[in-house]
């Protein structure tokens, strides 16, 4: 008897060693997988890295465009519990003011250095403004008179708005890809750094993401404002018994998000140098699946899931072939929540906590 | 007139009637209980007065203002705490910014002086100013609950259950800093199922059945009360 289970204990601590590693190692391991076999391809083929480092820096200055716009998901669904689907037509619009706020002030790309940051740094407020307070209104007419109606109600209502912003824009500027002056000359290389090659629109989207980023968490670590939606966003009740006015507190979540999906959407706009009044949809499916393969609710998940997906993106259409990205960046994702069903940095939500 | 004058208020749930008529009156300076089982109404009432569900009918008034209507940061502002029922704490807040939430409608300079206050009060939770509320005890969390609400500096303070899912050893030190609280000069409103303690701590009690007011008398009173002393005293 007792020498049959000591051989059954023994035969399973393999299998217990390999189950930890899984759990603990397993998503890096996973995550990994792209890079490394790329990478070792490269050094046999061509015999440097040079290669794969610029599908990583691609990939993380598209994906800190997609960072942007998830922080806004997951800071809406870590206070009212709501996917606001309207999000990423509200990144369109930010992008739509960006590209018509340059023709308005006068920007063409002969316009100098100087004039072009000051002119770049108006359109950002004015892009961020524009979203802030469009998702701002949304949440004003749509969300807040369901606030005590069935969870289904306000999905529906943030559906039904993101067909309404998408038909604006449509009208706005008509249903084909529209190019845009290449103001920053995006695909200009500025410095080559061993063989990677950093271009005007990657210095962009990283100049760009990197502060705001900052400054919001700074923003919900340090202000009042921030504690209270942190508070809010963890028991929204015992918030009210604080004296937060939770209302203004959850306004307050979604002018932050808005403003940063239009910050999103104006380096978009320069990044790609071409907008599309679908571009809200495939951004936000794109940013949505970040916010949850980083842990929807958490900040610091949204802006690693936003990156990693921006990575996987880049060496898919680069290795792979484009036609299979989004089959590629869902398989990561379906992955992912098979280790961590919470996601990356998943804490555990209201209702579990 | 009394500080607090809860004059025949019917909350409701939807159309659910939690509330039937309750009427109760709190006078600076006392500690005053509220007892009865599961479902009387005992939270509801607490609620009721914090503003979080204003009743359909009745009034709630405080220091003479009608606060029946007023919006719950308002009636913090006004002076009226609550530790709530299952205490509620930040589970990812820091002790330290717990306590800092209680005083969050405070602007004066007196915030650190009440966080060594709630400190003396509860050593236990200097040992943890820097932990994550969610990783505390169920007692400790209940400690922070009532320091939190403390923070306010409320001159009523209402506690929902404090004993509630506690060791019983620290139900005892709760309940010793509750009636502390109280000698400092704090007016109470408690809501317990745990009548022993509640019915030693204050010096007046009402007994909620269903909705309405049972009975009210003083607390020693109640306690020698057969029907009280069946029901709720276990004896």
């Amino acid at each position: 008897m007792a020498s049959a289970s000591l051989t059954g204990a023994r035969a399973a601590a393999p299998a217990r060693v390999v189950r930890a590693f899984l759990d603990k190692y397993g998503l890096i391991c996973l995550l990994l997988v792209m890079p490394v076999a790329f990478g070792i391809h490269d050094l046999r083929t061509e015999g440097d890295l040079s290669r794969l480092g610029n599908n990583l820096l691609d990939g993380l200055s598209n994906g800190s465009i997609w960072a942007l716009v998830a922080i806004g998901y997951t800071l809406v669904y870590g206070i009212v519990e709501l996917i606001n689907f309207a999000h990423g037509d509200v990144f369109m619009i930010g992008s739509f003011t960006a590209a018509g706020f340059f023709g308005t002030i006068g920007l063409t790309a002969a316009t100098g250095v100087p004039g072009l940051i000051a002119g770049l740094l108006l359109t950002l407020l004015v892009a961020m403004l524009a979203s802030g307070s469009l998702n701002l209104m949304i949440e004003r007419v749509a969300y807040r008179p369901l606030r005590g109606a069935p969870r289904l109600a306000p999905l529906v209502a943030a559906v039904g708005f993101s067909f309404i912003l998408q038909n604006v824009g449509l009208l706005w500027r008509g249903g084909s890809q529209q190019g845009i002056v290449d103001l920053i000359n995006s695909q200009k290389e500025l410095v080559m750094i061993a063989g990677v090659s950093v271009t005007h629109g990657d210095t962009l989207a990283i100049a760009v993401t990197i502060p705001l980023v900052l400054a919001m968490t700074l923003f919900i670590s340090r202000t009042r404002l921030g504690k209270a939606m942190r508070a809010t966003a963890q028991d929204p009740d015992a918030a009210r018994l604080m004296g937060i006015n939770v209302d203004t507190t959850i306004s307050a979540t979604f002018l932050i998000g808005g403003m940063l999906a239009g910050a999103a959407g104006l380096t978009y706009a320069l990044y790609q140098t071409t907008v599309w009044y679908f571009q809200g949809f495939t951004a936000g499916l794109i940013a949505f699946t970040a916010a949850v393969m980083g842990g929807i609710g958490n900040i610091r998940g949204a802006v690693l899931g936003g990156l990693i997906i921006g990575v996987i993106q880049q060496i898919s259409d680069n290795r792979i072939g484009s036609q299979w990205t989004p089959a590629i960046v869902f398989a990561f994702l379906v992955l992912i929540m098979v280790f961590k069903p919470s996601g990356l940095l998943g804490e555990e939500t209201r209702e579990a906590g | 007139m009394a500080m607090l004058e809860v004059d025949d208020i019917h909350t409701y749930y939807g159309n659910i009637a939690a509330l039937k008529g309750i009427s109760l009156t709190v006078e600076e300076g006392e500690c005053v209980t509220l007892i009865g089982s599961n479902g009387a109404g005992k939270s509801t009432t607490l609620r009721s007065i914090s503003g979080l569900t204003p009743p359909r009918t009745g009034d709630i008034v405080f220091e003479g203002e009608n606060i029946t209507r007023t919006p719950p940061a308002a009636i913090v502002r006004l002076g009226i705490s609550q530790s709530p029922e299952g205490r509620r704490c930040f589970p990812r807040m820091t002790v330290r910014e717990n306590l800092d939430m209680g005083a969050y409608l405070r602007r004066d300079d007196g915030i650190a002086g009440d966080v060594e206050r709630v400190f003396g009060l509860f050593p236990r939770l200097q040992e943890r100013e820097r932990q994550k509320a969610g990783t505390m005890s169920g007692g400790e969390q209940q400690m922070l609950a009532i320091g939190r609400a403390l923070m306010a500096r409320p001159k009523l303070l209402l506690l929902d259950e404090p004993s509630m899912g506690i060791a019983p050893i620290l139900v005892e030190r709760i309940y010793e800093t509750i009636a502390e609280i109280n000698r400092q000069g704090t007016t109470i409103l408690l809501v317990e199922q745990n009548a022993n303690y509640a019915l030693a701590v204050s010096q007046r009690a009402y007994v909620l059945e269903t909705g309405t007011v049972a009975l009210s008398d003083s607390s020693a009173a109640l306690r020698t009360n057969p029907d009280v002393q069946k029901a709720y005293l276990g004896g």
